[in-house]
């Protein structure tokens, strides 16, 4: 394996030098650059999207209208979530798949390196135009993030502009899929069988699978809505013999599988750190592999349970509670393998495996919140209410986004050649952890005794709970200041970091120095 | 490098979950309104507040089992302790277990659900039908068996309640805020209510968490649902709009008065009258002084046929004219004479046409008639309330397809059409000067 | 992967084209949304946006087709596999119209029939107009004065134009297909003329459709606005259009590089996936000329 060192040092017969400036980070078809301008863009559409969820749990924080008015309410919602899940969590996993795939599976680069700079530079652009919506004449979607028609066709401009954005993210998420899925394929090292693939590889093999499976159908949906708009189409326009339910169904067919896109990653990152402070191997590898195929292929069937109130036929309605009720089947292995990993191992709690340990404990409080909405008689009370909130929250703060906070640790020695703080990294994970269960575990119990969500203003009951959840959500938020200066930090300096960093981790990505220089395996590593 | 922090750090994460856990199930125990469902007080409802509570327990039962194995990993095999690590990595026998048991518990799960789906799902055998419609930010009822009731249903509290971004002219939020209408639905205790739900423009859900119902509206469709008040339950229940339907989303809520069977059937009889607070009034009928509300209240009840979705598309006009409106042309057309045989006077347009502004028109475009820029236009020196009549009224009472201004041409009687529009043309800083009659409005329909 | 090959996966040089192509992208996009809300300067930004790609892309190309010498077999490997993939999205794209058509058909128009209380007198029929749209004449001709109120529609007759453009496309996947074996044998003129000739049929079509959606706005009163059966027909057939005309464009451009001795024997990776693109597009087209047309 330790090949891999020397490998940058005579590649010399190919002229690449390391560019700079203009150069290196517009012009770049290097999978390390660009995954650095995934993650940094990640980063900020989280800073902003939680600014716009900051402005919402202001309004929140007392019944009564005191800072907006409910359309521009509405707008927040929408252009929160639209930010958080396009622009920060799918990007960012973007960004970790760009640096780690091809360290993974011991490839120069991703298979198609200009397409991959492409996928990249659209999402800045295309995020402008959302942002750009709210300067529009009536300001930015305030349809929520699912678009639902009818609503988004009295909408304004800003429905167009979101449309096209949506177009645009979507060619990028559909370029940078193919690009993991032809890595994956068609660059592994010799030796690396399927089966020997680390799990990171395996879950967004499958997620990229996923990508290009749905994000067209979400194209379709909201080409479908723009027609409506200005082609006088009667997809969903009853009078013409369409059906606003129809968009439900085609949007959720793609929102389904897409909120497994945002977690299968996640699995994959947890399933990396565990191992590695358990000091034990992934216990049940195939496994894992095969309940998140399975995962995967139930996502294309359960989408209906997010429209149960649409009254659906009773068959309908028992299908997909069903089908829903078995995904807890397969993520139940996942868990019950990481439980097991660190069972009788030999654990340390750096800052990773703190972060993986709160993700699977707090992603399965998630998970099974998510099972009681599956439960059909029950989500009629639970359905667009603040309990459906928090189990979002959970599956995606502290699932999706927490994972990526631990893969962040786990990987920045690697990245930048330093150690983080350790110390500040706990005090990170605490603050965090903390403060997103002050946010939104008193979301279940609003939920439950009624207060719906979307909703810019509510009745005095709900009060304390609110306000509960409003100052946590402040505090998320300036806990995340904490994350950004340790990062900071750890990119100006900081403790040299070893090329293995942890103690004998498992893959390819610890035989090459740290900070990973710019070229790797440009020929490639022989596995044992 | 921290290694005595460790302990400390253990200690404090079960502390965290210990925590949340306790509160969790301390506040569920004691169930009281606000951490749990509203108690139920219908069968159904309470189907679900059990299966509520069954799946619940079970999944704090797997949560504390498996984070108790977690847990318990996770302070005894740390290397702190110098505790060795195993090397086993893979046991089918254990996958198989761990797959088979959740999906039995699953099975558990899913058989109480389906029985209390297929109750919930069951519309037939009903006593009384009630057609509910939402519109952009309101409820509309039609009672159905030939009792003829219709009414509109529009959130009663108070502006100054709702604006508190300046503290002087802000007033104290109350007890129903936003939980309170200036009519509520009436219905009996004891009988199947079954209702068809529908919309009028975009999608809304009828939901009374105490009643375990909620559907959605949906604009050229219709939904399905019912429920039975238990006997001895009378009372009112408080519910809200459960899809985003725009601006006012938060502002439509529902009030169910629940009274005996007997009272009801009284009610129905009387015509359906309302009190101040706009709860049944159980007086006798004979006495009912007010002819023209029971007559806006059946033009609207013809709305269950014209019903045309104000959605998008060019082709909804074709149904406005096709006639199915002419019940509700026939009804008014009775009472023009009235009208026209006394032509109103501007004070008196001002006065009701201010009144209906308030109630259907300022939610858009708001009290002072400013608008909301790019969304809702403003009335203010706006080129159609200041330009000629015929445009005016024709935006009125045919709306704007495709966008929220809604055709009030069934919604509103000839004289309410008439004196908003006067009231606009001569009242929030418009003052055109000429006065709209309820017969330039009839001439226009 | 045990095929890796000795020699260099080629990992291209910085490049500004995929940076220039994401602002005539930002172009197309914000001008298409200005373009719909009436803004003068929309189309013009549109077109700035769709010559620049243009520029970008043909350029993209051509520094692609410069490099091919360097690539190994691996880079050809994902090359194909990217495309193919690539294709697979495309799929995806028209199961949403298709899924569309059939939840209109079979679920939405049968439920709007049953909403007597709405929609008094309304028949489910397929094809339907909707409530309130107009009325269908069974096919053929309704009288002119009809469909210039628009209160009435024909249908296009599957076995006239819809059964030729079939025809042309099915014949167009064989002349491919002789001209693919012709360049594998190395006979160059062979496989030039057959891909002229695809290219012909593809332009063919396309002229056929032209004309079959002239009859229909004028002569048969079928629109856009023609309720879901004119929503989804446009929808469908236009897409595809849209599709051939793009994958008549990359034959056309394979014709002009093998006429400029472009790809070998056995290497010719654009062909293949002109060609493979072509075969997609005419898939689809039996599938629509099935559920649209004639069923
Ligand atoms: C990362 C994202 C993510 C993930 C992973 C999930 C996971 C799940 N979700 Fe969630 N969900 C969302 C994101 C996500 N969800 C979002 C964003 C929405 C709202 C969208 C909107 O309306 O805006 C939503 C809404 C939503 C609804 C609709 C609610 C409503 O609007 O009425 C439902 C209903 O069934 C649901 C169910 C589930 C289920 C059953 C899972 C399962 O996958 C969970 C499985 C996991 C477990 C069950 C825990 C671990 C398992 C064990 C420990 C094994 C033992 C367990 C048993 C045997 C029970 N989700
Ligand atoms: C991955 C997805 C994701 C993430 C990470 C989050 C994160 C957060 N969300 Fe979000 N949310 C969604 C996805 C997500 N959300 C979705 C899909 C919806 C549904 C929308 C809909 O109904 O259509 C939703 C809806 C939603 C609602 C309901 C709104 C409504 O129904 O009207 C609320 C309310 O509390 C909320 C709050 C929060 C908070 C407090 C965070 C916090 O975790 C955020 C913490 C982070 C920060 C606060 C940033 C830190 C930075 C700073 C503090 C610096 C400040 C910077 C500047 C000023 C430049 N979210
Ligand atoms: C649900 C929101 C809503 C309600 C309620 C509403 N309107 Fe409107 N109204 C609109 C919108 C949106 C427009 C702009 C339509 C357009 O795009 O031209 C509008 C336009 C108008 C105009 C034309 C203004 C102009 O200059 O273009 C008039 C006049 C008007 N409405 C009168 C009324 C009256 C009278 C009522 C009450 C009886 C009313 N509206 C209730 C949303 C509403
Ligand atoms: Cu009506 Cu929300
Ligand atoms: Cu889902």
């Amino acid at each position: 394996m330790s090949n891999a060192n020397t490998a940058h040092d005579h590649h010399d017969d190919h002229d690449h030098p390391m560019p700079t400036g203009f150069k290196r980070w517009f012009m770049s078809t290097n999978h390390k650059d660009i995954g650095t301008l995934y993650l940094i863009f990640s980063l900020s559409m989280l800073m902003l999207g939680g600014a716009f969820a900051l402005v919402i749990r202001a309004e929140l924080f007392q019944p009564g209208l005191q800072f907006i008015d409910p359309h521009f309410f509405n707008q927040m919602t929408t252009v929160h979530a639209l930010v958080m899940v396009f622009g920060a969590v799918m990007p960012g996993f973007v960004g970790f798949a760009n640096w780690m795939l091809p360290l993974m599976v011991g490839a120069p680069d991703m298979a198609l390196p200009r397409m991959n700079n492409w996928s990249f530079w659209i999402l800045p652009f295309a995020f402008l135009i959302l942002i750009l919506s709210f300067f529009v004449p009536g300001g930015a979607p305030a349809s929520g993030w699912t678009l639902y028609a009818p609503l988004t066709i009295q909408g304004g401009m800003s429905v167009d502009m979101a449309i096209v954005a949506i177009h645009m993210m979507g060619i990028s998420s559909i370029m940078g899929a193919i690009n993991v899925i032809v890595t994956v394929l068609n660059m592994r090292a010799p030796g690396m069988t399927l089966m020997k693939m680390p799990m990171f590889v395996w879950t967004w093999l499958i997620t990229a699978f996923l990508l290009i499976a749905v994000m067209p159908v979400f194209a379709g949906a909201v080409t479908m809505l723009l027609t409506d708009r200005h082609f006088g189409t009667a997809f969903f326009n009853p009078a013409g013999g369409g059906d606003p339910v129809l968009y439900q169904h085609i949007f959720w067919f793609f929102g389904h599988p897409e909120v497994y896109i945002m977690i299968l990653p996640a699995f994959g990152i947890i399933s990396h750190i565990i191992p590695t402070f358990a000091r034990k191997p992934l216990f049940g590898y195939s496994s894992m592999v095969f309940a998140t195929a399975a995962i995967a292929f139930l996502s294309f069937i359960v989408w209906a349970h997010h429209m149960f109130t649409v009254g659906m036929p009773l068959q309908g309605e028992l299908f997909f509670m069903y089908a829903t009720m078995l995904i807890s089947v397969p993520t139940g292995v996942k868990v019950f393998n990481w439980v097991t990993t660190m069972w009788r191992g030999s654990m340390t709690f750096e800052t990773p495996m703190l972060f993986s340990i709160g993700v699977v404990f707090l992603f399965t409080l998630g998970g099974l919140s998510g099972l009681m909405l599956a439960i059909t008689p029950a989500d009629f009370q639970y359905h667009d209410t603040y309990f459906v909130v928090a189990h979002f929250h959970y599956v995606l703060f502290s699932g999706a986004v927490m994972a990526m906070m631990g893969g962040a640790y786990f990987w920045l020695p690697k990245w930048t050649g330093h150690m983080y703080n350790e110390k500040l990294g706990k005090i990170h994970f605490w603050l965090t952890a903390i403060s997103f269960n002050v946010t939104f575990f008193p979301q279940h119990f609003l939920g439950l005794a009624g207060m719906p969500r979307r909703y810019a203003d509510y009745n005095p009951i709900f009060t304390e709970f609110n306000q509960w959840s409003s100052i946590g959500a402040f505090c998320l938020g300036l806990s995340q200041l904490l994350f950004i200066y340790i990062i900071v930090a750890t990119v100006r300096g900081g403790k040299k970091a070893t090329a293995q960093v942890w103690d004998e981790p498992e893959g390819l990505e610890w035989t090459v120095p740290s900070p990973a220089p710019f070229h790797t395996f440009d020929t490639p590593p022989t596995l044992k | 490098m921290l290694f005595s922090q460790r302990g400390r750090q253990a200690v404090k994460l079960s502390a965290v979950s210990a925590f949340l856990l306790s509160s969790l199930l301390g506040s569920l125990a004691k169930a009281d309104y606000g951490l749990n469902f509203q108690t139920p007080v219908t069968g159904v409802a309470r189907d679900i507040y059990d299966l509520h509570m069954l799946i619940f327990w079970i999944c704090v039962a797997i949560f504390v089992g498996v984070f108790g194995v977690m847990f318990y990993s996770i302070f005894k095999h740390r290397k702190s302790k110098n505790y060795t690590p195993a090397t086993f990595s893979h046991s089918t026998s254990v996958e198989v277990i761990w797959t088979v048991i959740p999906f039995l518990i699953l099975v558990g799960m899913a058989i109480p659900a389906t029985t209390v789906l297929i109750k919930m799902e069951d519309t037939t055998k009903s006593d009384l039908t009630i057609k509910i419609t939402g519109y952009q930010w309101k409820w509309g009822y039609d009672y159905m068996d030939g009792s003829d009731i219709s009414f509109y249903s529009t959130l009663s509290t108070p502006r100054t309640q709702i604006d508190q971004f300046n503290a002087d002219t802000a007033t104290e939020i109350g007890e129903n805020y936003l939980l309170e209408t200036d009519k509520a639905l009436i219905v009996p205790s004891g009988r199947k209510v079954r209702a068809l739900i529908t919309a009028n423009d975009v999608i809304h859900a009828w939901w009374i968490p105490a009643f375990g119902t909620k559907k959605d509206a949906i604009p050229g469709y219709i939904n399905e649902l019912w429920f039975n008040v238990d006997v001895g339950k009378e009372g009112v229940y408080r519910g809200n709009c459960a899809e985003l339907c725009g601006k006012d989303h938060a502002y439509m809520p529902i009030v169910v008065q629940v009274v005996t069977g007997a009272e009801f059937d009284q009610w129905t009889a009387g015509g359906g009258q309302f009190n101040a607070q706009g709860f049944a009034k159980l007086s006798d009928s004979n006495e009912a002084p007010v002819v023209k509300e029971a007559v806006i209240n059946e033009a609207v009840v013809t709305e269950a046929t014209a019903a045309a979705v104000n959605t998008n598309a060019p082709v909804i006009e074709t149904a406005e004219s096709q006639g199915s409106s002419d019940l509700a042309e026939s009804v008014v057309e009775a009472v023009i004479p009235a009208a026209q045989a006394s032509e109103a006077s501007m004070q008196d347009l001002l006065a009701s046409g201010e009144k209906v502004y308030i109630t259907q028109c300022a939610a858009c475009h708001q009290a002072t008639g400013s608008g909301m820029p790019g969304v809702f236009p403003a009335i203010t020196a706006s080129p159609i309330a200041t330009g000629p009549t015929e445009p005016h009224i024709d935006i009125v009472l045919n709306g704007k397809p495709g966008t929220t201004m809604a055709a009030f041409r069934s919604r509103l009687s000839d004289d309410d059409l008439a004196a908003v529009v006067t009231y606009q043309r001569n009242a929030l800083g418009n003052s055109v000067g000429d006065v709209v009659q309820a017969a330039d409005v009839a001439a226009k329909r | 992967m045990a095929s890796q090959s000795q020699d260099h996966y080629f990992v291209p040089d910085a490049s500004i084209y995929p940076f220039a192509c994401s602002i005539a992208l930002f172009f197309i996009a914000m001008g298409g949304a200005c373009y719909l809300n009436g803004f003068a300067f929309g189309p013009n930004l549109m077109m700035v946006g769709f010559l620049g790609m243009g520029a970008l892309l043909f350029k993209w190309f051509g520094s692609v087709i410069k490099e091919s010498p360097e690539y190994n077999m691996d880079v050809d490997k994902s090359f194909r596999m990217g495309m193919l993939w690539f294709i697979f999205s495309e799929v995806m794209f028209f199961a949403a119209f298709f899924g569309a058509l059939y939840y209109l058909r079979n679920l939405a128009i049968p439920w709007l029939a049953e909403t007597e209380l709405l929609w008094p007198g309304f028949e489910a029929t397929w094809p339907s107009s909707g409530p309130v749209g107009a009325d269908l004449v069974v096919s053929g001709h309704p009288d002119a004065t009809a469909v210039m109120e628009g209160t009435k529609y024909g249908l296009i007759d599957p076995l006239h134009l819809p059964l030729y453009n079939t025809l042309l496309l099915l014949t167009s996947s064989v002349t491919l297909t002789i001209s693919h074996h012709a360049l594998r044998a190395n006979k160059r003129t062979s496989a030039i003329i057959w891909l002229a000739a695809t290219v012909a049929l593809g332009v063919w079509f396309l002229y056929l459709q032209a004309e079959e959606y002239i009859e229909a706005y004028q002569v048969l009163g079928l629109t856009l606005g023609t309720g879901v059966y004119g929503s989804t027909f446009f929808l469908l057939t236009g897409f595809h259009g849209f599709h051939v005309t793009l994958g008549a464009f990359i034959l056309f451009i394979v014709l002009l590089r093998m006429m400029r001795g472009h790809f070998s024997a056995d290497k010719h990776f654009a062909f293949e996936a002109g060609a493979w693109y072509w075969h997609f597009v005419d898939v689809v087209w039996v599938g629509l000329f099935i559920f649209v047309y004639i069923l």
